[in-house]
């Protein structure tokens, strides 16, 4: 049993991360400072309950997740939960892998990724519908193990697999589109999927 | 353990290259780990590269998604767990 004496020294570290997340949980600073907050009160109070030795940076992100969902969700009254067009595999790479520009030496991939910019990531993540967008923060920006992941949002480890694979693909769709647009890729195709690819830096035909 | 008949030469269609990559991207990657996978990919370049770039998208995603908490939050938060009246605060779903 956790003494709540040590619950401000111990769970502070984790309040970059905490905010990070809850930023792009409620896509407002005000939301997610009180989301936050709500956060360490109620970690405070069921301090108790927690078995120290285990994670508590997994706990506290299963009160962050859980509060969200049930509170700043209905308060913001975004139904969000469309489901994703499905994407085909390894969507980005198979655009942009091996492919060299102009350039002597630069990649495709090496374009698009240096110049996207913080907001274009930021907006692509918050545009995905909510439970992938969850799985995705978890996993890629924060770093859980899918066993984690499993456990803070109190679903299957397949269920969280399912969401992060679609998630990733239209994250990645959604940033070649961003590409396009601001026209640090061009468009083409990908590969027929029978196509081996062994060669690279093949262009296909344009669209 | 698959081999370079198994492969058909091109990531997605690879069902070996399918799972190295997810089972890299569980958790946070540590360089040690992500040697051993490539080394399974090792027959396949196209698949090797398809892992190096799934994971170099993870860590751009990472890098640009972070974003400091306001000063004043730490100090909130801490005035907070000493003023709030706690039995205000529900913990039923913790």
């Amino acid at each position: 049993m956790a003494d709540q004496a040590d619950f401000a020294e111990a769970a502070m570290p984790f309040m970059g991360q905490l905010f990070s997340t809850a930023l792009r949980m409620t896509r407002n600073r005000a939301d997610a400072e009180d989301l936050v907050q709500e956060t360490y009160l109620k970690g405070y109070k069921g301090y108790h309950g927690f078995t120290e030795g285990t994670n508590l940076r997994a706990w506290l992100f299963r009160i962050l997740t859980n509060t969200y969902i049930n509170s700043y969700r209905k308060k913001q009254r975004r139904p969000d939960e469309s489901d994703l067009e499905d994407v085909e595999e390894l969507y980005l790479y198979r655009r942009l892998g091996g492919r060299e520009t102009a350039q002597l030496g630069r990649s495709a991939e090496d374009e698009l990724m240096e110049h996207l910019t913080e907001a274009e990531v930021r907006d692509a993540i918050e545009a995905l519908p909510e439970q992938y967008r969850l799985a995705v923060l978890l996993a890629d920006v924060e770093g859980f193990a899918y066993k984690e992941i499993a456990e803070i949002l109190d679903i299957p480890i397949g269920t969280v697999m399912s969401r992060l694979h679609r998630g990733r693909k239209n994250l990645q769709k959604q940033l070649y589109e961003f590409g396009l647009r601001r026209g640090l890729v061009e468009s083409r195709p990908a590969p027929e999927p029978t196509e081996p690819t062994v060669s690279v830096a093949v262009e296909g035909p344009r669209s | 353990m698959t081999n370079s008949h198994d492969c058909p030469g091109v990531p997605h269609e690879c069902p070996h290259s399918r799972s190295v990559i997810q089972s890299a991207l569980d958790g946070l990657a540590r360089a040690d780990r992500v040697e051993q996978l490539r080394a399974e990919l090792a027959h396949c370049t196209p698949c090797v590269r398809a892992l190096d770039f799934e994971i170099r998208f993870r860590v751009v995603m990472a890098q640009r998604c972070r974003e400091e908490a306001p000063p004043e939050l730490q100090v909130r938060i801490t005035e907070a767990l000493t003023t709030v009246d706690l039995s205000q605060i529900d913990i039923s779903d913790l």
